[in-house]
């Protein structure tokens, strides 16, 4: 057998593992191991299967990942989602549909200072769900406006899966966040858009809530915004500034919004352990996950199937943004079965090396596309994550009702997508001020 | 030994274990921001805050894997085995369990005998001097709780118990 067979052989017993519910970690390690054990021999499989592990829990450039998922924990614990929330509410909450915009909003500020999409459908489900309905918004509506929301913490930096992808590729985890910005922005007006066209369309499904006094307005401006805004200066200015690694900038990204909240008294010390308990878990999940994909990408490399796709791709008889198109086609078809950073991990030793050394596209557009286009998957069926996230928060609203009123939402992604795949300049703008 | 006296006892080391880990990634952020004030302020930097820090992170994934596992964390597919009957699922659920712990048992055996070879070697870090091996030791220790774990969850599977 050749090795690229045996590649091809290994991805499809990765797939077969995931199906009958292997975690998705476990799978990329056990192919990893099987395979280059295959390939290379098995003594050398088992010296490197607990370096690759160890070398992955104990490397400082990943040591970023719990230090973000930590600030998003604190922010989701202090309560300060509800701040944000009450500030967009008081600003277009009187619009048609405005409640489910300033969720939008609500959501990208909440997404400055936490990296999950999960826990941004968490936060934002808790507080603007019972506001939706308490305004007479149809659960479908509000729901999946909250679903959609949330993949907005993924674009807006600082973003789990950006520093996954960052470190993957080799990439300044700096300049992905900063590529992040625009799109994150641009992504939460098309979605507001979204909003506007569906209550234009149908009014009695988003009515307008009452007119906030001058008074409320300014008096938002102190419920949360003022953290944000002086933790993301503090943490992710010093990086984009060169002051700091990404791990220090989370560090003091956490240790500030740490102070803020606890001089605040929005924090006690249950809140704490409970948000360090969290974190654990989720950093334990996403660094298990990153130190399979890394054994995974290493019997995917001696098998030379990404040599062998990239030398097929470029003799395609087609030009290299088609080749490009099928990519992100394949991304969001496997988007729909698999977990966003798990989709990032597993295809990036494949189709980076396409999309970037054989077609030359700019690797850091290519990474905020990719994150955009898998973002799709958390919220489309069949295993939305954020959809599940936001049934688990709403108990009784049907999972087929928030699925359907996701697609407005999916447009918007799309058409943003477009968008900045025929001006790449919006995202390479910002990172190449530095 | 019944397996709600195991759940209870696993659950309450993995509970532990994962109150530590998260002890020890404040710590790690303590340190970072320290180095941080410390550096820039006075321009004096913790000597081997690199290292401690990859140190302390290594601590905190390895012990709180198995507390993620207890929660099942670990992220699966699982919208196709949700469409099987009830007995399919849980046949497929102790074989996937079986088939988990196996390779987790390899992974144990990998780690430790990796930890004993840094030992043998006298490896230590470059600036602190510390030893690699009692870390690897540790998270070694992190991944046989994670092997208990879901041995214990493939037995309640068995033993149609809900955790």
């Amino acid at each position: 057998m050749t090795p690229e067979l045996i590649g091809l052989l290994g991805i499809l017993f990765f797939l077969f593992l995931i199906t009958i519910k292997v975690p998705i970690a476990f799978s990329m390690l056990i192919t990893g191991f099987l395979g280059f054990g295959l390939l290379v021999d098995f003594k050398a499989a088992f010296t490197m299967l607990p370096q690759e592990i160890y070398n992955n829990f104990s490397s400082y450039s990943l040591s970023v990942i719990p230090m973000f998922v930590w600030m998003g924990f604190i922010a989701y614990y202090s309560g300060i989602g509800a701040g944000l929330y009450r500030f967009g509410y008081v600003m277009v909450g009187h619009h048609k549909g405005g409640l489910a915009m300033a969720t939008q909003a609500a959501c990208a500020v909440f997404g400055a200072i936490c990296g999950s999409n999960t826990a941004t459908a968490a936060t934002m489900g808790a507080i603007a769900l019972p506001e939706m309905r308490k305004y007479g918004y149809d659960d479908s509506l509000s729901s999946a406006s909250v679903a959609a929301g949330g993949a907005l913490g993924v674009i807006i930096p600082p973003s789990v899966i950006f520093i996954v992808y960052g470190i993957a590729t080799q990439q300044s985890v700096g300049k992905l966040f900063l590529a992040g910005i625009i799109p994150g922005i641009l992504l939460m007006l098309f979605y507001m858009a979204a909003i506007y066209i569906v209550v234009l369309r149908k009014p009695s499904l988003g009515p307008a809530g009452p007119r906030s006094t001058l008074k409320e307005k300014v008096s938002s401006l102190g419920g949360g915004l003022f953290e944000v805004f002086l933790v993301f200066i503090i943490s992710l200015g010093g990086l984009f500034l060169g002051w700091f690694t990404p791990t220090e900038a989370g560090a003091v990204g956490t240790a500030s919004i740490l102070l803020i909240t606890l001089l605040r008294g929005h924090l006690n010390l249950e809140k704490i352990r409970r948000s360090l308990s969290d974190t654990v878990k989720t950093s334990s999940m996403i660094m298990l996950m990153v130190a399979g994909a890394m054994v995974f990408g290493r019997f995917i490399a001696v098998s030379r199937v990404p040599q062998i796709l990239a030398i097929w791709a470029s003799e395609l008889p087609l030009p290299s943004f088609a080749v490009m198109g099928i990519i992100f086609v394949i991304y969001m078809f496997l988007g729909c079965f698999i977990d966003a950073l798990a989709l990032i991990l597993l295809t990036i030793p494949i189709f980076y090396p396409v999309a970037v050394t054989t077609l030359g596209y700019d690797p850091i557009w290519f990474g905020v596309i990719v994150v955009l286009v898998v973002a799709m998957g958390v919220i489309t069926p069949p295993v939305g994550m954020n959809v599940y996230i936001v049934k688990g928060v709403a108990g009784d609203i049907p999972t087929e009702k928030i699925f359907r009123g996701i697609w407005p939402f999916v447009i918007a992604l799309l058409a943003c997508v477009a968008l900045l795949i025929a001006f790449p300049q919006i995202v390479t703008f910002l990172p190449s001020l530095i | 030994m019944k397996i709600s006296c195991a759940t209870k006892i696993i659950a309450k080391a993995v509970g532990i274990l994962n109150e530590i880990a998260g002890w020890m990634l404040a710590t790690c952020m303590l340190l970072i921001t320290i180095n941080v004030i410390l550096r820039t302020v006075f321009g004096k930097p913790i000597l081997g805050t690199y290292e401690w820090v990859g140190i302390l992170t290594a601590l905190c994934i390895g012990l709180g894997l198995a507390f993620c596992a207890y929660k099942d964390s670990h992220i699966t597919i699982d919208f196709l085995a949700d469409k099987l009957n009830s007995r399919f699922r849980k046949a497929l659920d102790i074989v996937t369990g079986i088939f988990s712990s196996s390779f987790m048992a390899v992974v144990i055996f990998s780690i430790f005998k990796y930890a004993s070879k840094l030992y043998a070697s006298g490896e230590v870090s470059p600036t602190t001097r510390i030893p690699f091996y009692i870390f690897v030791f540790i998270t070694g220790f992190g991944f046989v709780f994670l092997t208990l774990t879901l041995i214990l969850k493939t037995l309640i599977v068995f033993g149609r118990e809900d955790v």
